[in-house]
């Protein structure tokens, strides 16, 4: 056996009766984790699946008499789904774009350019890591709205430029590759930019493509910034139109089989990207979580 | 070598008058400064600037689109003498305490019973990761689902098993530990993937060593495992502390604070001054006491990893 296949229990351990029995503890310890995470899915999914007073049927019903797949076209209408997702989309892409080419510059210039009080530029950016949200939430806000900002995209791209794991992470990265690999084109006469567009950048592919990830799931997923930003109808991205028809909008919300079906549609795109790219992001979570 | 030292340095620029030394400077570093720029505009815009405003915002009275006035403590007094505050303090802190007591040692103990299993490890991953990659108020509003009263599945399985039904979000004294319970089923997962990472790396010599020196699979467990895990648990335990004294976005999208006030925290509060009081200077105000609380507790908590690591 593999030794990296051992953890706390040894095939030696396994064959006396009191560790085996331990041992399908452990087994059904997880399977009732999983069930405990896996069934309520389940659930929902039937519930978006039954008519509008079949949910409310006492007792309740596990699965559904008809399955109304009506339901997901009809969420698909009424929460505005490819307009929402269109704005998504570019509020992702803005904030993409900030987000690489301000850091990466950034992280080029920590790692390889001469500058003043390196270390200094450095605590200046990684601070931040430390500082409570809702420290600067209201006021980030008021910028924004001092910069006439509101109910356009920029609120959204424009904070991307600011992140500091983003930071930690390429500038990690920038560190690996040697000095050397870029000298001959500095004697050649090549701009740094066009070092760092042409050499350092497409090596950095594959942590790019980590933070490209990452970056889809925090504007998918973000709600608060975007509810007191895109406040306007036209520029609601999935999280506020999904809070806004199933739950804000007190007296006139949707019905409940609509609202899951909509639940479930928003759920599908980071499923997706994170059933192909899970070890990126499990990756990226362990990271995130050790840098402290 | 240090990659940074091969760019052409100037020589001696001691020798140089006043005005050649700044170019001089420049020549140098004007190109790294450059790079650098773009960054350092974005994080004083969006980091240390609104950081700072706060505490000019705590001493005025400001309405988006009118000048601000000075009105120096006012905006604290009013904030200490709103009667929701302190049960916003009392709710803040039941939650993150609820949110401890019921989620700090749920992700570990499931970390190693997870990496302990031969077969099927990456299944039982995924299984949990899974509710992490739900969006924010799919979750909610599937939560909410879960919670009703009558059709949620959460009163089915206590009555599956003959008790009574409970209120959940509607009731004032269970309103608060069902949103705990909720983010502890939503979050441990990422945390317990963490604790995973931590144990994948202690190596197996450890454990095989112990064995032959007769140690059980409990004494393995408490003299290896743990204290590999320990950096991660403490820094863990704060982060932890941090995050849910923040708490806002739960409460505000499925309880809307109540019922009556009883999940009313200390951010959503300042939220409800900002954003629909338009107080500005009152939500920087309590904004401000709650950052001094929290840099204190980190300092805290800091100075006392450091006495306990030194023992």
């Amino acid at each position: 056996m593999k030794g990296t296949n051992r953890s706390v229990i040894s095939v030696f351990d396994l064959k006396k009766p009191g560790v085996k029995l331990g041992y399908s503890c452990c087994y059904a310890l997880a399977a009732g984790l999983a069930v405990l995470m896996i069934y309520p899915l389940l659930w929902v999914l039937f519930g978006s699946l039954k008519e509008a007073n079949e949910i409310f049927l006492v007792p309740p019903t596990l699965l559904p008499k008809t399955f109304l797949f009506q339901n997901y076209r009809e969420a698909w209408q009424i929460y505005e789904i490819p307009k929402v997702v269109a704005n998504t989309f570019i509020a992702f892409g803005g904030f993409l774009l900030v987000r690489f080419v301000v850091i990466s510059a950034a992280a080029y210039a920590l790692s390889h350019l001469k500058i003043p009080f390196r270390t200094g530029f450095y605590m200046i950016f990684l601070a931040t890591l430390m500082l409570p949200f809702f420290a600067y939430i209201i006021p980030a806000y008021l910028v924004v709205f001092q910069l006439g900002l509101l109910n356009t995209f920029w609120a959204v791209w424009l904070p991307a430029g600011a992140d500091s794991f983003t930071l930690l992470l390429l500038k990690g990265f920038f560190d690996g590759i040697p000095g050397e690999l870029f000298e001959a084109a500095r004697i050649d006469g090549a701009s740094e930019l066009k070092i760092l567009r042409v050499i350092v950048l497409p090596l950095a592919k594959p942590i790019l493509a980590a933070l490209t990830i990452f970056a889809f799931m925090a504007v998918w997923n973000n709600f608060l910034w975007q509810q007191i930003v895109l406040s306007s109808g036209d520029k609601w991205t999935i999280s506020v139109a999904l809070w806004f028809r199933s739950l804000g909008n007190v007296g006139a919300t949707v019905a409940q089989n609509i609202q899951l079906a909509a639940m479930l549609i928003s759920t599908i795109p980071p499923m997706i990207v994170f059933l192909f790219f899970q070890k990126y992001i499990i990756e990226g979570v362990t990271f995130s979580g050790i840098k402290g | 070598m240090n990659p940074t030292m091969i760019k052409p340095a100037g020589e001696r620029p001691e020798s140089l008058p006043q005005g050649s030394r700044l170019r001089q400077f420049f020549r140098v570093n004007g190109i790294g400064l450059a790079f650098l720029l773009p960054a350092l505009c974005f994080y004083t815009l969006f980091q240390w600037g609104p950081i700072l405003y706060n505490f000019l915002l705590a001493f005025q009275n400001y309405t988006p689109g009118l000048p601000p006035v000075w009105v120096g403590l006012q905006n604290f007094q009013r904030v200490l003498s709103d009667s929701v505050l302190p049960q916003a303090i009392a709710n803040t802190f039941a939650f993150a305490g609820w949110a401890l007591l019921i989620g700090y040692a749920v992700p570990i103990v499931a970390a190693i019973v997870i990496t302990e299993l031969r077969r099927g490890r990456a299944f039982f991953r995924l299984a949990i990761y899974l509710p992490n990659i739900i969006p924010a108020i799919a979750l909610y509003i599937m939560w909410i689902y879960m919670f009703h009263p009558t059709v949620g599945l959460l009163n089915q399985i206590l009555q599956f098993f003959g008790l009574p039904g409970l209120e959940w979000l509607l009731a004032p004294k269970l309103a608060l530990v069902s949103l705990v319970i909720m983010s502890t089923w939503a979050n441990f997962g990422s945390t317990a993937v963490l604790y995973m990472a931590s144990i994948t790396a202690i190596q197996a010599e450890l454990y095989e060593a112990a064995e032959i020196d007769g140690a059980g699979i409990g004494a393995r467990i408490r003299h290896i495992t743990l204290p590999a895990l320990q950096p991660t648990m403490v820094l863990l335990l704060l982060l932890q502390l941090l995050a849910t004294l923040q708490v806002l976005q739960e409460p505000f999208v499925m309880t809307g604070g109540g019922p009556n006030n009883a999940t009313m925290t200390l951010m959503y509060l300042a939220y409800n001054y900002a954003f629909v009081n338009a107080e500005f200077g009152k939500a920087g105000a309590l904004g401000m006491l709650l950052f001094l609380l929290l840099m204190v507790l980190s300092l805290i908590y800091v100075k006392l990893t450091k006495v306990v690591g030194q023992k």
